[in-house]
């Protein structure tokens, strides 16, 4: 049987789902409220990795993380890859389904990463679209991540702006990834308090959290979400802030190289309540700079 | 003003094509980070796929090879592991591996292998079974979507086994003709080596057959006897299923 899955704890901590660590998650009930999967590793028509997904799905909240649907492609969504998004969905009947503010699809061409869009009007219809079109398949709202960024692009619009339009035009949450945004804002310069400040925070469903290593030989250097490694300590700092504004919000840590021990991992999340309730017990009033 | 399709284009031209391709996307400080993200996922994805072909061709060899493939072929769609599709034809075409088309085989059956692993799951159609149907010939069947047949130049099966023990060096056995039959066992994937005329009937059976007819197909190219003995075979690995409907 299915975990009621649209209820959360508040401040719910949640983890990656890796196929190494089914085994021991499916064993013995770990502590965490919810695990998050990558969509695209579970579209499978049987067997046992299915299995296993589905013995977990009786014991914990799930939240879908889709990495392919590729919602800023200038061309229609995959209908067949949609489809079997909603499957996997109706299926697991998560507490979260996302996706992130990014292309990787092109003329019958798969690109394996989260491509960088540029922000316009028209990307922002061709976005709206597709967050539309997806809602109405999935017959639920769709969470959107905003990305980390190593080059500056032509946009016309804000990141922030974007963001807040695409809200208001199709109703879908965001998933605030602080490590992107932190990222995004130390490749390209950009202010990272005026950046979250002007996010509609009211809309965010989700916090996404993970470690990020620096390409000293790029010139200039640059900061590159890998996933591989622990939360920064400025990245902890934002995220005291944010959970400060937004206390109920769950937090997902994430880590997709380098992948520990279940144990090291469930010890991130429980930094991760520490930081939360740190948040809570000294409020601040405003997205200061980590200093 | 470039619309959003034609700088997704160039875009693309850039992360393919490298310095030969747009110039101004492709040099602009940062760009690189796409191009070795795609370029770097998508190898990976190949080793994840072919654990023991990288154990053979050596991890430098067989980056190489990834690397190749991944310049000339793009996945089609997000689920990576359906991108290793035509590796083993990429792998069977360089001249260097003419004399180590062993190491193909072990490519297919890895590949046929990880199909296999994510297929549907179905009741198996077991003799038994198959003796209780009021009229036998009568019964519509199919492979099993959990299983595979994989052709070869070699008998590769010991080596097979001593890669999957980690072993990095087996005898590889005679030349020749070899096929094999991959079905799911719980959650096991075995493999088989089957003759010609099991082939045959697993052939004729991939698409929806009534029983009788698919048997009288294959007595045109075996005796009786064998073709017997070939569904036989079949029904006792699980590699046949009944099918729901009826052939159009």
């Amino acid at each position: 049987m299915l975990m009621d899955a649209h209820r959360l704890p508040r401040a719910a901590q949640g983890i990656g789902l890796k196929p190494r660590h089914m085994a021991e998650l499916i064993a013995e009930r770990a502590d965490i409220d919810f695990l998050e999967l990558h969509a695209e590793n579970h579209m499978s028509a049987g067997g046992p990795m299915r299995d296993d997904l589905a013995a977990i799905a009786a014991r914990y909240p799930l939240s879908v993380h889709g990495v392919g649907l590729s919602l800023g492609s200038a061309e229609p969504l995959d209908d067949q890859h949609l489809a079997r998004l909603v499957h996997l969905v109706d299926e697991l009947n998560p507490v979260r389904v996302s996706e992130h503010l990014a292309w990787s699809r092109l003329e019958g061409d798969f690109y394996n990463d989260l491509l960088p869009l540029p922000l316009s009007e028209e990307s922002l219809e061709v976005v709206a679209r597709h967050v539309d079109t997806t809602q109405q398949a999935l017959g639920r709202q769709l969470l959107v991540e905003n990305p980390s960024l190593y080059m500056a692009l032509d946009n016309t619009l804000s990141e922030a702006d974007f963001l807040t339009e695409l809200v208001r035009r199709t109703g879908c949450g965001l998933l605030l990834d602080i490590n992107n945004a932190y990222i995004s804002a130390e490749n390209l310069g950009r202010d990272l308090s005026d950046y979250l400040s002007a996010l509609p925070l009211s809309a965010v469903g989700e916090f996404h959290l993970a470690g990020h290593s620096l390409d000293t030989e790029a010139t200039p250097p640059l900061r590159i979400d890998d996933h591989g490694s622990p939360v920064c300590e400025a990245v902890w700092q934002r995220y005291a802030q944010l959970t400060d504004a937004l206390p109920a919000v769950p937090t997902l840590i994430e880590w997709d190289t380098r992948i520990p021990s279940l144990p090291r991992w469930l010890e991130e999340a429980a930094l991760a309540r520490h930081y939360h309730a740190s948040a809570a017990r000294a409020p601040l009033a405003r997205l200061e700079p980590a200093s | 003003m470039t619309s959003l399709a034609e700088w997704q284009r160039d875009f693309t031209r850039a992360l393919q094509f490298g310095e030969a391709g747009d110039s101004r996307l492709g040099h602009q400080p940062g760009f690189d980070v796409y191009r070795n993200n795609v370029r770097h996922s998508l190898i990976e994805a190949l080793a994840q796929t072919f654990p023991h072909t990288r154990t053979l061709l050596g991890e430098r060899f067989f980056r190489s090879v990834a690397s190749d493939h991944v310049r000339r072929r793009l996945p089609e769609e997000p689920r990576l592991r359906y991108y290793g599709q035509a590796f083993a034809e990429a792998l069977e075409r360089l001249s260097v591996m003419q004399d180590y088309r062993y190491v193909v085989d072990i490519c297919r059956l890895e590949h046929a292998r990880l199909s296999v692993s994510h297929a549907a799951d179905a009741a198996p159609l077991s003799a038994e079974l198959l003796g209780q149907a009021e009229d036998p010939q009568a019964v519509c069947c199919m492979t099993h979507p959990a299983s595979r047949l994989v052709e070869g130049h070699h008998d590769v099966l010991c080596l097979w086994h001593a890669l999957e023990r980690g072993e990095d060096h087996a005898p590889v056995g005679a030349a020749g003709d070899w096929t094999w039959l991959l079905i799911r066992q719980g959650r096991r994937v075995e493999i088989h080596p089957v003759n010609t005329s099991t082939r045959r009937l697993y052939q004729t059976l991939t698409t929806t057959t009534p029983l009788g007819e698919a048997l009288a197909t294959s007595a045109r190219q075996a005796d009786q006897a064998q073709v017997s003995e070939a569904l036989g075979t079949l029904l006792a690995l699980g590699s046949l299923t009944q099918a729901q409907e009826t052939p159009a």
